[in-house]
């Protein structure tokens, strides 16, 4: 597997590479630091993508300014990149696979390849270790709620009725 | 009151930190803590809220309006003000969030469920 990089639209530059991923968040950005010290990189090759994510669109940095995408230009932007050669996807995105059509499912559909994501938010600490848990606010600050267990689900290319 | 959230490492009670879309906890005193995205609530809310049609005048700009977000022609927009209570538009709560705004913004009465909180 290639070297990772920062991604094609990223304009940030001196980000540590992760071997088999794409780091779409700001360099700086402390999930970001704490997920590239993960130590499941590849796994079972899946390529991972490393972004900030909602249900339905994950967000990028494109010449330092941060923009939120969904899953075509997305599809797009992973095809335009020179580390990925295809294959399944990971993506450290919170919440992407929340809906059973939502970013992960279209994304699948679209690259016609097995995308995985997390069920609800990812957690990150800074020695790389991560889990899918439920998030809560308390006085407006968001706090784990393990009483949402999440996980990483696999969404596979579904075919359109029609076809 | 709020919560004290103490580290899992040293026991010494974690600062909350948000920094564009990360927010987190980490401990002053080991550096331990964890991290995650932050987004608005409203962005991130799955539920399907329904957009009712409670009363509307037969005015153009009512027609126009209930037309463009119910997706269909003049007529039906008609017989929509006609007929309410009547379901306008379903989906996410960002897209119901445009569209409350400008419904009010013409004095178009409606409700929504579940309740909608934004």
């Amino acid at each position: 597997m290639g070297s990772g990089s920062k991604g094609l639209y990223s304009g940030t530059f001196g980000s540590k590479a992760t071997p088999g991923s794409t780091d779409y968040m700001d360099s700086g950005d402390s999930f970001s630091k704490f997920i590239k010290r993960r130590k499941d990189i590849d796994t079972n090759g899946f390529y991972d993508i490393i972004a900030h994510g909602s249900p339905t669109t994950i967000q990028i940095q494109h010449n330092g300014v941060t923009i939120d995408i969904d899953h075509r230009t997305a599809a797009k932007l992973f095809l335009r990149d020179k580390n990925y050669h295809g294959g399944a996807i990971r993506l450290l995105s919170c919440s992407t696979g929340k809906l059973d059509s939502g970013f992960a499912q279209n994304l699948a559909n679209k690259l016609n390849i097995p995308v995985q994501a997390p069920t609800d938010l990812l957690w990150a600490k800074p020695n790389g270790r991560h889990y899918v848990t439920g998030g809560k606010y308390v006085n407006g600050q968001l706090v784990e709620d393990h009483s949402k267990k999440g996980s990483m689900k696999t969404f596979y290319p579904q075919r359109r009725k029609n076809e | 009151m709020s919560k004290k959230i103490i580290c899992e490492q040293c026991g010494n009670p974690m600062t909350y930190f948000q920094e564009a879309h990360t927010c987190g906890w980490i401990c002053p005193v080991c550096g331990d803590g964890v991290a995650t995205s932050y987004f608005e609530p409203i962005l991130t809310d799955i539920v399907d809220y329904h957009v009712i049609l409670v009363s509307a005048d037969k005015s153009l700009t009512s027609i126009k309006t209930i037309s463009k977000i119910a997706n269909c022609n003049f007529i039906e927009a008609k017989k929509m003000i006609e007929n309410v209570p009547v379901e306008v538009f379903c989906g996410k709560a960002v897209d119901v969030k445009e569209i409350k705004d400008k419904l009010e913004s013409v004095c178009i009465e409606i409700r929504i469920k579940p309740e909608f909180p934004y």
